[in-house]
């Protein structure tokens, strides 16, 4: 099973990461994110046939063009929590909070269009 | 993106550790560093094809 693959490699790659940081800790975080790599190409093919089926999905309510919107939104997440948390091990939480403000305020510079249209067809409906 | 890598980099990190220290105690301060270094190098020369590669379909994949 996948799964099994993921959490042993997981385990022991940090078991190995533990003893190199204690000597050199550049290298336990590269070792990290080695693994980190291996885990998530592991996981992309998946990830795309999700998405495909999210895609129908929206394409059957007539919604396609705001699955472009939340899809740049999960992408946006998934990447700034994969480099904050990169950043969080190797024990500067300051760089990883601002990772995640910055993700914060694209997301909701993107979302902004939206909450706009949604307001204005309230007021429309309401006159 | 196979396993060999994460393996070749806990190798290198293992090495590096070894020569450092038995440099160290042998007095020679400035090879144990320039050691680690080159080690540095490698594994980042190793590594980064692989990350460029990760930020490139994430791109392609969430159309960012």
């Amino acid at each position: 099973m996948d799964i099994m693959k993921i959490a042993a490699l997981g385990i022991l790659g940090v078991l190995a990461a533990l003893e190199l940081k204690s000597h050199k800790p550049v290298y336990g975080i590269l070792l990290i994110t080695g693994i980190v790599l291996f885990m998530i190409t592991f996981s992309l093919g998946k990830i795309t046939e999700v998405f495909a089926g999210l895609e129908d999905m929206f394409n059957l309510a007539g919604e396609g063009h705001y699955f472009a919107l939340i899809l740049k939104a999960v992408g946006i997440t998934y990447l700034s929590e994969l480099s904050s948390g990169i950043c969080q091990d190797a024990g500067f939480g300051t760089i990883a909070s601002q990772i995640r403000i910055f993700a914060k305020i694209y997301i909701l510079f993107l979302g902004m269009p939206i909450i706009v249209a949604f307001l204005e067809t309230l007021q429309n409906m309401s006159l | 993106m196979n396993v060999g890598v994460i393996f070749k980099i806990a190798a290198v990190g293992i090495l590096v550790t070894i020569l450092g220290q038995v440099l160290k105690h042998s007095g020679r301060e400035e090879q144990s560093f320039l050691v680690s270094l080159a080690g540095l190098l490698l594994v980042l020369s190793w590594i980064v094809p692989y990350i460029n590669e990760l930020f490139d379909t994430i791109k392609a994949l969430f159309q960012l």
